[in-house]
C-alpha cells in the first residue's frame, strides 16, 4: 500500500478517525495503530509479518534482560546476541544472494568454476529500517541511555508504526516511546502542518520524482549511446528524482504521523544547499546518518584516536552506509565515494577555513561557490547509486567525457527538469535563507503556493501509484 | 468564575486562511474556465468509457493540420472541434442532416463545406444536385487517426445535432493505434484521476501541459501480467475485433433508440487482390450481420471496388487504405442510393 494511492488515503482516513474517536485512551490507540500497521505491512507481503515480529520480540526480551542484568559479561553476551540476530536477519534476507554471487564470481576469476544455485530469497520490504530501529533501542538500553520498554504493545507500536515502517525515518526509542506511552493530542497547528507536509510530500513524489523518473529511466536504458548533454541532464534529473522521492516519502510519513499525534524527527533539511560533505550528511537522510554516527562511527573510535584512525573510521562508516542501501557493488562504490569526500574534506578543512573570506559579500559568494561545487559532487555521486552495474557507471562517465555538441533528447530532459524544479528551488532557497519563510508569509502567498502545488499535482502528477525508491532498501 | 475548560471557543484567527485562499483561487479558476471553455467531451462517462486507451490522459498529439494563409496550423484532434465548422445545435425545420463518423478516409479535410476529394463531400454534392428542393446538411465529424473508441465519442456528440442519418466508417487499421495497454484504462481513468476530469480547469490545463508544452505524461506502470498479455498478438487482435464490434453495436443501439438510420461503410485495403485483409473480411462480415432493412445498411466497399475495377481497370487507392479520385467516385456514387433510401428522398 503506497502513500501515493487512493487506497492508502482511505486506509489512513479510517485510522485517523478511529484514532481520535478513542480520545485520550492512548493504550487503545496504540492497539489500533499496531493492528493498522500489521494490516499495512501485510498488504505488501503478509508472510514477512512473522519476521517483523521475530525481530521485534528478540529485542523486546533482550532489552528486558539487559535492564535486569548487572553482570557486564552477561550483558555483553545479550547485546551481542541481539545485534547478531538483527544483522543475521539482514544478512540472510538482504545480502546472502549478493555475497554468494560475488564469491562465485571471484572464484570464477581465479579459475574455479563454481555455479551456486539461485537461492531465490525475497527482500522483505522495510527490513533495513526496522532492524536498525530495534538495534538502536537495544544498544541504548545496553548503554543505559533509556529504560527497557515493559509494555509489549508500546514496543510493537514503536517498531511497527506504519508511517515509518517501510522507509523510515529511523526513529530513536528515546524520542518516540515517551510519545507512545502517554496521551496524544492534535492541536490545530499540528493538523495544519501535518496536512501541509502530506501535500508537499505528494508534490515531491508524484510531480517531481515520478515525472523525472521517466526522463532518468529513458536515459539509463541507453547508457551506451547517451550524448554528453543527455548524460549530464539525466544525472541532474536523478538528483532531483531521488530527493523528491525520498524526502517526499518522509514528508508524507511525518505528516501522517503528526495527524496521529506523533512528532517524527526531521530527515531532510534542504540537502542540496550543503556546503561540504559533512554538512550534506547533516541534511540528507539525517536519521540514518545520525544512526551511523552514534552506533558505528563513534564505537569505531570516532575522532578520538588520531587523524589516520578518524579518516579510516569515516571511510568505513560511509562504506557500510553505502552497503546498507543495497546489496550491490554500485552501492558500495557510492558509499566509498562519499567516504572519500568526507576524508578529503577533513584533510582540506584547515586550508578551507583559512581561505574562507569573512566579509558579507565575499563570504556569501564563497558559500555559493562551496554550495555549487558540493552540489555537483553529490550529483556525480548519484551515478553509481542509480546505475545497476559498474559498466553502466563507466558508460555514463564516458558519455560525459565525450566530445561533440549533439543534444539528442537533452532538451526534453532539460525541459522536464526545469518544469519539475521551477517551484521547488525558490521555495527551498527561501527556507534556506530565512527559516520558516513560508510559514511567516501572508495567507495569500501561502494560498498561492498551495494552489500551485495542487494544480501541478492535478494536471501533471504522474499516473499510477509508483513505488518509492527507498522501499527496495 | 473561570470558564470550564471544555467550553468550545471559536477563534477565527486560527482558521487555515492559506488553504482557504488556495481553495478560493482554484474555485475561481474553475468558474473562469467554465465561463469560456467547452470541454472536449460529452460527459465524464463517455470520456472515461471511450478514451480509456488514450495513453497520455487522452490528449496525445494526434494532430490534424490545416493550411491557414501561408502557414499550417495544427490542432490536437481530441479537441473535438478539430474541423472548423459550426452547426446550429437546434435543427431548422425541414433540414435533413447526414452525420459522418469516420477517420482519415472520410475526413472532411482542411476546407470544410467544399469538395476536398473525399467521398462524403462528393456524395453530398451528388445528393444536392439530385434533390435541389431538399434542405440537406452534411455534418462530417471524421477525424484522422480515430479508431472506434474515439469515433463512439464523436457519435454521441453528433446525436446532439439531431442527425437524420449516420454514415459510419470504422477501419481496422486505427484500432491498432488506439489499443494501448489495459493498464492505461485502470490507471488513467479510474479513481481520483477519472473524477478529476469533471473539472474543466483540470482538462484545459492538462491539455496545455501535455499539448502546448509538449510534456507528455509518463506512461503508467503495467503489471507483469499485463505486459505479458500485451505481447500476445492473437489475444490483442481478438480484443481489437471484439472492442470494435462492441462499439459499433453501441452506435447502432444509440441510433436505433432514436429511429435514426445508419449506413455502415465497409473496410478495404489496396494491398490485397480482393481489396480486403483477413481482419477487414471479418469486420465486413460482422457489418453484414447487422443489416436491417433501410434502418441499418451496409456498403460492401471491397466488392464495390472489385466490380468497379473489373468494369473499368483503374487504380482506386492512392495508398494502402485511402481512395484516390476513382475510388472516391465509386464509393460516393454507391452511397447516394443508400442515403436516398434511408432518408426516403
Amino acid at each position: 500500500m503506497l502513500f501515493n494511492t487512493g487506497r492508502f488515503a482511505l486506509f489512513f482516513l479510517l485510522v485517523f478517525v478511529a484514532n481520535w474517536l478513542l480520545g485520550k485512551r492512548w493504550r487503545a490507540q496504540n492497539a489500533l495503530l499496531v493492528v493498522a500497521s500489521q494490516w499495512f505491512y501485510a498488504c505488501w507481503d503478509y508472510r514477512f509479518l512473522g519476521l517483523l515480529w521475530f525481530s521485534m520480540l528478540v529485542d523486546y526480551v533482550v532489552a528486558l534482560r539487559l535492564e535486569a542484568n548487572t553482570d557486564p559479561k552477561r550483558r555483553k553476551w545479550l547485546i551481542t546476541l541481539s545485534v547478531s540476530v538483527q544483522l543475521g536477519i539482514l544478512g540472510l534476507f538482504k545480502y546472502l544472494n549478493f555475497f554468494v554471487a560475488s564469491g562465485a564470481a571471484l572464484l570464477a576469476r581465479l579459475g574455479f568454476g563454481v555455479h551456486p544455485s539461485a537461492l531465490g530469497i525475497v527482500l522483505p520490504v522495510g527490513i533495513s529500517f526496522y532492524t536498525f530501529q530495534t538495534m538502536s533501542y537495544t544498544i541504548d538500553v545496553y548503554r543505559r541511555v533509556i529504560p527497557a520498554e515493559r509494555n509489549l504493545l508500546s514496543f510493537a507500536t514503536f517498531v511497527s508504526l506504519f508511517p515509518q515502517l517501510v522507509a523510515g525515518p529511523i526513529e530513536r526509542a528515546r524520542r518516540i516511546l515517551p510519545q507512545i506511552n502517554g496521551p496524544r493530542s492534535l492541536p490545530l497547528d499540528a493538523l495544519y502542518s501535518g496536512t501541509s507536509l502530506i501535500l508537499f510530500g505528494l508534490f515531491k513524489k508524484v510531480f517531481i520524482a515520478d515525472n523525472l523518473a521517466n526522463v532518468v529511466d529513458q536515459a539509463f536504458a541507453k547508457t551506451a549511446s547517451l550524448t554528453r548533454a543527455e548524460a549530464i541532464f539525466a544525472l541532474y534529473a536523478f538528483a532531483f528524482q531521488i530527493y523528491g522521492d525520498f524526502s517526499g516519502y518522509t514528508d508524507i510519513a511525518r505528516g501522517t504521523a503528526r495527524l496521529l499525534g506523533f512528532d517524527f524527527a526531521l530527515n531532510f533539511r534542504r540537502p542540496y544547499f550543503a556546503q561540504d560533505p559533512s554538512d550534506f550528511w547533516q541534511r540528507w537522510h539525517i536519521s540514518l546518518s545520525s544512526w551511523l554516527r552514534d552506533y558505528l562511527y563513534i564505537p569505531l573510535g570516532g575522532n578520538r584516536r588520531g587523524t589516520p584512525r578518524t579518516l579510516l573510521n569515516l571511510f568505513l562508516t560511509m562504506l557500510l552506509g553505502g552497503l546498507w542501501h543495497g546489496a550491490s557493488w554500485t552501492f558500495v562504490l557510492w558509499g566509498a565515494y562519499h567516504g572519500l569526500l568526507l576524508v578529503a574534506h577533513r584533510l582540506l578543512q584547515p586550508f578551507l577555513s583559512r581561505v574562507r573570506p569573512n566579509g558579507f559579500v565575499a563570504g556569501g559568494l564563497w558559500s555559493i561557490l562551496c554550495c555549487t561545487v558540493m552540489f555537483h559532487l553529490i550529483v556525480l555521486g548519484w551515478l553509481p547509486f542509480r546505475a545497476h552495474t559498474a559498466l553502466e557507471v563507466k558508460e555514463v562517465l564516458v558519455s560525459i567525457g565525450r566530445h561533440g555538441g549533439e543534444l539528442g533528447d537533452a532538451l526534453t530532459y532539460a525541459q522536464w527538469l526545469g518544469a519539475c524544479i521551477a517551484l521547488l528551488i525558490p521555495l527551498e532557497l527561501a527556507e534556506e535563507l530565512r527559516p520558516n519563510f513560508f510559514e511567516q508569509r501572508g495567507f495569500w502567498a501561502r494560498g498561492l503556493v498551495y494552489a500551485a502545488v495542487l494544480l501541478l499535482l492535478l494536471i501533471a502528477g504522474a499516473p499510477g501509484g509508483q513505488t518509492f525508491i527507498y522501499f527496495q532498501f | 468564575m473561570d470558564r470550564p475548560s471544555s467550553t468550545f471557543s471559536f477563534n477565527w484567527r486560527r482558521l487555515p486562511f492559506g488553504a482557504l485562499f488556495a481553495v478560493a483561487l482554484l474555485a475561481c479558476l474553475e468558474l473562469g474556465v467554465r465561463a469560456f471553455y467547452k470541454p472536449p467531451y460529452v460527459s465524464l462517462e463517455t470520456y472515461a468509457n471511450n478514451y480509456p486507451v488514450a495513453h497520455l490522459y487522452g490528449f496525445e498529439g494526434s494532430r490534424a493540420c490545416f493550411p491557414v494563409g501561408e502557414q499550417v496550423q495544427c490542432v490536437v484532434t481530441q479537441d473535438m472541434n478539430v474541423i472548423p465548422q459550426e452547426f446550429p445545435r437546434k435543427k431548422p425545420a425541414g433540414e435533413l442532416r447526414i452525420a459522418v463518423i469516420g477517420a482519415s478516409i472520410s475526413w472532411e479535410g482542411p476546407r470544410p463545406g467544399k469538395s476536398n476529394g473525399n467521398y462524403p463531400s462528393r456524395m453530398f454534392e451528388q445528393l444536392e444536385r439530385a434533390h435541389p428542393d431538399r434542405n440537406l446538411r452534411l455534418i462530417n465529424l471524421s477525424v484522422p487517426g480515430f479508431g472506434s473508441t474515439r469515433q463512439l465519442v464523436r457519435f454521441r456528440e453528433a446525436l446532439e445535432y439531431e442527425p437524420d442519418l449516420f454514415v459510419v466508417h470504422t477501419h481496422d487499421t486505427n484500432e491498432v493505434r488506439e489499443d494501448k495497454r489495459l493498464a492505461y484504462v485502470r490507471n488513467l481513468h479510474s479513481g481520483i484521476a477519472g473524477k478529476l476530469l469533471y473539472s474543466y480547469a483540470v482538462v484545459v490545463l492538462k491539455n496545455w501541459w501535455n499539448g502546448v508544452l509538449r510534456m507528455p505524461a509518463p506512461p503508467p506502470v503495467a503489471t507483469s501480467d499485463e505486459e505479458a498479455a500485451d505481447l500476445d498478438i492473437s489475444a490483442k487482435r481478438e480484443r481489437w475485433e471484439k472492442g470494435l464490434e462492441l462499439r459499433v453495436d453501441t452506435m447502432l443501439e444509440l441510433a436505433t433508440a432514436r429511429s435514426i438510420p445508419v449506413i455502415l461503410v465497409g473496410t478495404s485495403r489496396s494491398d490485397t487482390k480482393d481489396f480486403s485483409s483477413s481482419t477487414g473480411r471479418a469486420l465486413n462480415g460482422f457489418f453484414a450481420t447487422r443489416v436491417n432493412g433501410s434502418r441499418v445498411q451496409f456498403l460492401d466497399v471491397p466488392a464495390l471496388l472489385r466490380a468497379g475495377v473489373k468494369a473499368r481497370p483503374h487504380r482506386v487507392f492512392k495508398d494502402a487504405v485511402h481512395y484516390n479520385a476513382e475510388g472516391v467516385r465509386l464509393v460516393a456514387g454507391a452511397l447516394v442510393p443508400l442515403v436516398e433510401g434511408a432518408l426516403a428522398l
